[in-house]
């Protein structure tokens, strides 16, 4: 599923101007980028938290030519499912199709 | 930095920047929430624009042990939920390291390359000496008939003792290397140790026994050597070292058959092999020394470009930037990126593309290392808080793009 579509959701749900949605996604997606961009932690009740880890450099071998590289640490976005969110998928047992 | 911020704070953000009521906020991005889980749970991947991917992953079942108890017990078939992130929260995110980049390890690949590159050059030099002999046979006995047995034999054998040696040597280098790093990775730096202190000992037993060996015998065979060393340190480039190779190699064989056409006694033959050694010994070690100091250097030379990428170290908050800032494009970054990072709307890279027209054709294709130059954004057109400044910024985003079709 693609933006669109989870747009088209959204404005489905909605009861407040369904017709800004599109809009409302892009700076809900963009602020929670700049939340993150800020290195703040951001916790949602009942869905999960989007924070920010630091991968450590590494040396990495390239298997072909042997050759090691190092890889400068990094900055990555990360998710972690609250708990009512775990509970739910700890329930879950496939998608009926 | 590293504040807990929760629902709430993503409320009043949105709220603010949405112009919207707090409740309206809030509900909306109770609904975004919710769908995203919903869908999930249909089994579905949610790509969201400028967040990432959201995705239950099946874990099958397997089996575990209990620590305490040793009793084996199964961990039943379950689901994770995946977030990959987009590329524009990854660029963000990652935005006060995005001036590191990979280097490569000077002390590995110095002890590395020349070994690969041995082979390579190893083929090429077995084939010519191949031919080598296949010359000599037809023409020596030719030449000196009286001699044609021993000589011949010898001709013959010498190249193929160099062979011998030099390919001894590499293979010694890479393939078992690779079959112990893919065994034992962690000893794989030992085992590099251990190598180079093997190709060390080669090398001054070559030294060693080629010195006593000039010693013994002929006068011929120094000068040989003197040309050798010359001719390998003179050379970089590896068509050149390949003729020369092949000039040395022939001259050798020519110089060994006057050799051996003056002493008849199988002594001096036995000699002679081992002096010839040496110098075969010799060889593959120079050209090792010889690419391994040219190798660094090409380096060095690369990296200060690769460096200069980002010109000016842009601070990560947005609010700290001074403008104009100057960027050369990198690999996945895009305009919208770019207006993203420092205007804190994506929208907004229709004026980035404006104030650099004359180096930008395409806004969509942007050749890597472009700069570009980001102005001081004017508060009343540029706002990333102000609905009206984005309406207004994707109205002429509509009019470029249309325009371009």
């Amino acid at each position: 599923m693609k933006t669109k579509d989870f747009v088209q959701k959204i404005q489905h749900d909605m009861t407040v101007n369904p017709e800004r949605s599109a809009e409302l996604v892009e700076l809900t997606t963009s602020i929670i980028a700049r939340m993150m961009g800020d290195g703040d932690v951001l916790a949602i009740k009942g869905f999960g938290t989007f924070e920010v880890k630091k991968k450590e450099e590494r040396v990495s071998v390239n298997p072909v030519t042997g050759n090691r590289w190092m890889i400068p640490p990094k900055l990555v976005p990360s998710f972690k499912p609250g708990t009512i969110l775990k509970e739910k998928i700890k329930n879950y047992s496939g998608h009926e199709q | 930095m590293n504040n807990k911020l929760l629902f709430q704070d993503l409320a009043d953000r949105l709220s603010e920047s949405g112009k919207l009521k707090k409740k309206d906020a809030e509900e909306f991005l109770k609904v975004f929430f919710k769908v995203i889980e919903d869908s999930i749970f249909e089994g579905e991947t949610i790509k969201i624009q400028g967040l990432g991917a959201f995705k239950l992953l099946k874990v099958e079942s397997r089996k575990s042990v209990n620590v305490t108890t040793g009793e084996e017990f199964e961990i039943k078939e379950h689901y994770k939920i995946s977030f990959s992130p987009d590329n524009t929260l990854k660029e963000i995110v990652n935005e006060p390291f995005s001036y590191l980049e990979p280097v490569e390890l000077d002390g590995s690949s110095v002890k590395k390359e020349p070994a690969v590159r041995n082979i390579s050059e190893e083929k090429e030099k077995s084939d010519e000496i191949i031919i080598d002999t296949k010359e000599k046979k037809p023409d020596k006995p030719k030449e000196t008939p009286h001699n044609m047995m021993p000589q011949n034999s010898n001709d013959l054998r010498t190249p193929n003792k160099e062979r011998k040696n030099e390919m001894r040597q590499p293979i010694n280098g890479s393939p078992k290397r690779s079959g112990r790093s893919s065994g034992f990775r962690n000893s794989g730096s030992f085992f590099r140790v251990f190598l180079v202190l093997i190709v060390l000992a080669l090398a001054a037993w070559a030294i060693l026994s080629n010195y006593s060996a000039k010693k013994e015998n002929d006068h011929k065979l120094k000068e040989l050597a003197v040309i050798d060393a010359d001719t390998s340190f003179e050379n970089t480039p590896s068509e050149e070292f390949e003729t020369v190779i092949q000039d040395s190699l022939k001259l050798e064989a020519e110089i060994a058959a006057k050799v051996e056409s003056m002493a008849v006694a199988e002594k001096n033959g036995g000699a002679k092999k081992l002096a010839s050694k040496p110098t075969a010994v010799a060889k593959p070690i120079t050209v090792k020394t010889q690419t391994s100091v040219a190798t660094p250097k090409a380096k060095v030379v690369e990296k200060p470009a690769i460096k200069p990428k980002v010109i000016i170290p842009v601070s990560t908050g947005t609010n700290r930037v001074t403008f104009p800032v100057y960027v050369r494009l990198k690999q996945g970054e895009m305009l919208t990126v770019l207006s993203l990072k420092y205007y804190g709307h994506k929208a907004f890279w229709v004026y980035i593309y404006a104030a650099n027209m004359d180096v930008i054709k395409d806004p969509d294709h942007i050749p890597l290392g472009t700069r570009i130059r980001i102005p001081k954004p004017d508060i009343s057109i540029i706002n990333a808080n102000d609905p009206d400044c984005i309406a207004k910024a994707k109205a002429l985003q509509t009019k470029i793009l249309s325009r371009k079709e």
